[in-house]
């Protein structure tokens, strides 16, 4: 396990339900005994999958320098009993929680970027979504495009006064758009896949040449170990099995090595214009 | 610890308009089936009612007559509500300026325990965000003030306004030793420095006014702050003291409870 996920931060208990989200993950709203958190169990609608393509989300985005929630896993004993938003129960074994930030969704609004104290993050953010095929913040097809910007948080926490700060959230839909998770992950029109996803027409002015550059240098960095570690870590009760996790190794690995030679220019759309100069 | 089981709570609100959506917590109901345990915990001031409704709020001995209904139509419902939808249906019945929210899950352990939490953080001045001391700052007072040795000689929610702005403030015990000292039990675990300075700063306000005016009986009154930090608060604990004290407002930290129930009984009168 990639122990602890978020150093000083580990809820051991939920004391109680604050309120039942009718979300694809059946999120749950609860106060644990290290305060305020959100909860996505076993025995969501979308099943166990989705909270593994969260975990592995997430732990890429973290090891890419964004920010993201503290977070853990919870060892939920299924006390109290949870009914969710669809009617399911909430199962016990490790669940997903993340600390609650005060924050807002993001508007859409290329303008309201400006509130930003990391806009250079938005590169980055692309590059995630990109590199783990991210259908739930945008993606522009089959037309018409699925955009989220809901899943685009802006944390008041750690920013100074008058700004906002890019938090990554919700990777639940990573990989296959919420569908089970299988063997046939590394295909080659999935690790090719150059839809630009991640890029919503409000980023488009945010992500510059020279922050796309920065983007691909922590992208370059990674340690493709520290890859196989997250793949590793996924509890063994969320159901993905060996040849599974050996396919999502390969599809991250070879994702990664594509996106080296594809990004930046794959979302710009004359990236000639820019391959001779640092910036735009 | 007993083994923990799933129980139900709510939150009582005092809601004068429905329409209007907006209330002001009042109290809190705990239910565990498990326990068989069934209880409300209902404020003793109106400060929040008054702070949010000001004259719409109208009569405040009426609306603490209701509070004394719905608090004993809660203990007349003991023997009937054995589950969380029997609950549910009693609380829809109070369609009123009072309402009990439909219940939520939470994990019981010790009902008395977390009847006494669900109170500070939901219907207390906490804040939302803020974690919870293991075991909370007022659960600890409760357990040294309410014992025998004190008793005739400690006063429980004991409700004032503080002079000058009007407000009322509700302390959680008061004695009389030659003046009135009154009791708050406070937990400055607000995860943001600037969050617990701005509790400390409010608390000492507070302090200062009512130091120097005396009661209608014509003795004076000295605010008692008995305070909990979170463990890595180290920094913080001397400035709130220091912000305290210049405010006339004393500072008892947990480890001292034991030290001012012996002065309480060896000079309260």
């Amino acid at each position: 396990m990639v122990a602890p996920l978020t150093p000083g931060w580990q809820p051991t208990k939920i004391r109680r339900v604050v309120q039942c989200l009718d979300t694809g993950s059946d999120a749950v709203e609860v106060m644990t005994d290290a305060g305020p958190a959100f909860a996505k169990f076993l025995g969501n609608r979308e099943g166990p999958h989705v909270l593994a393509c969260e975990f592995v989300g997430t732990e890429l985005a973290a090891l890419l320098g964004l920010p993201v929630f503290d977070h853990a896993l919870l060892p939920y004993d299924g006390v109290p009993e949870i009914a969710l938003a669809s009617g399911r129960r909430a199962e016990p074994g490790p669940a997903w929680i993340t600390r609650r930030e005060e924050g807002i969704r993001w508007s859409s609004q290329e303008d309201d970027l400006r509130d930003l104290d990391n806009p250079a993050d938005i590169a980055l953010l692309v590059l995630l979504d990109l590199w783990t095929l991210n259908c739930d913040r945008y993606r522009p097809e089959p037309p018409p495009p699925r955009s989220n910007p809901s899943n685009v948080f802006l944390s008041r926490e750690g920013a100074p006064e008058g700004k906002l700060r890019l938090v990554a959230m919700d990777h639940t839909h990573i990989l296959t758009c919420g569908r089970e998770l299988t063997s046939r992950l590394d295909t080659i029109d999935r690790v090719q896949d150059n839809r630009r996803h991640g890029l919503f027409p409000g980023f488009v002015k945010a992500v510059t040449w020279d922050r796309a550059l920065a983007a691909r240098a922590r992208l370059e960095a990674v340690d493709p170990a520290k890859v196989r570690e997250i793949v590793a870590a996924i509890p063994r009760e969320w159901s993905v099995e060996s040849p599974v996790r050996s396919s999502l190794e390969r599809f991250l690995e070879q994702r990664r090595n594509w996106l080296l030679q594809a990004f930046p220019g794959l979302v710009f759309d004359q990236p000639e214009l820019f391959a001779s100069s640092s910036t735009p | 610890m007993n083994a923990p089981a799933t129980g139900s709570y709510c939150v009582i609100q005092y809601c004068p308009d429905r329409s209007r959506l907006e209330a002001a917590n009042l109290g809190v109901l705990l239910f565990s089936p498990a326990h068989g345990f069934l209880a409300a915990r209902l404020s003793q001031g109106n400060d929040r009612v008054r702070r949010f409704f000001r004259e719409e709020a109208g009569d405040l001995a009426q609306l603490n007559a209701m509070k004394r209904q719905l608090e004993h139509a809660v203990a007349a419902a003991q023997e009937g509500i054995r589950t969380p939808e029997e609950l549910r249906e009693f609380a829809a019945r109070f369609a009123n300026e009072l309402q009990i929210s439909a219940p939520r899950p939470l994990r019981v352990e010790n009902p008395e325990v977390e009847l006494a939490q669900l109170f500070d953080e939901l219907v207390g001045g906490r804040v939302r965000r803020d974690p919870v001391l293991a075991p909370p700052i007022a659960e600890a007072l409760r357990r040294r003030f309410e014992a025998p040795d004190l008793a005739g000689k400690i006063r429980k929610d004991v409700s004032v306004v503080v002079p000058v702005i009007g407000e009322e403030i509700t302390a959680d015990y008061a004695f009389q030793n030659g003046r009135l000292n009154l009791i708050q039990a406070k937990s400055f675990v607000q995860q943001r420095t600037a969050d617990v300075l701005r509790e400390a700063y409010k608390t000492a306000v507070d302090g200062h006014l009512l130091f120097q005016q005396p009661t209608s009986d014509g003795i004076g009154q000295q605010l008692i702050v008995v305070g909990g930090f979170a463990d890595d608060a180290g920094e913080l604990r001397p400035k709130v003291e220091a912000m305290l004290a210049k405010h006339d407002v004393q500072f008892v930290g947990e480890e001292a409870i034991d030290r001012l129930a012996e002065r309480i009984r060896d000079s309260a009168h």
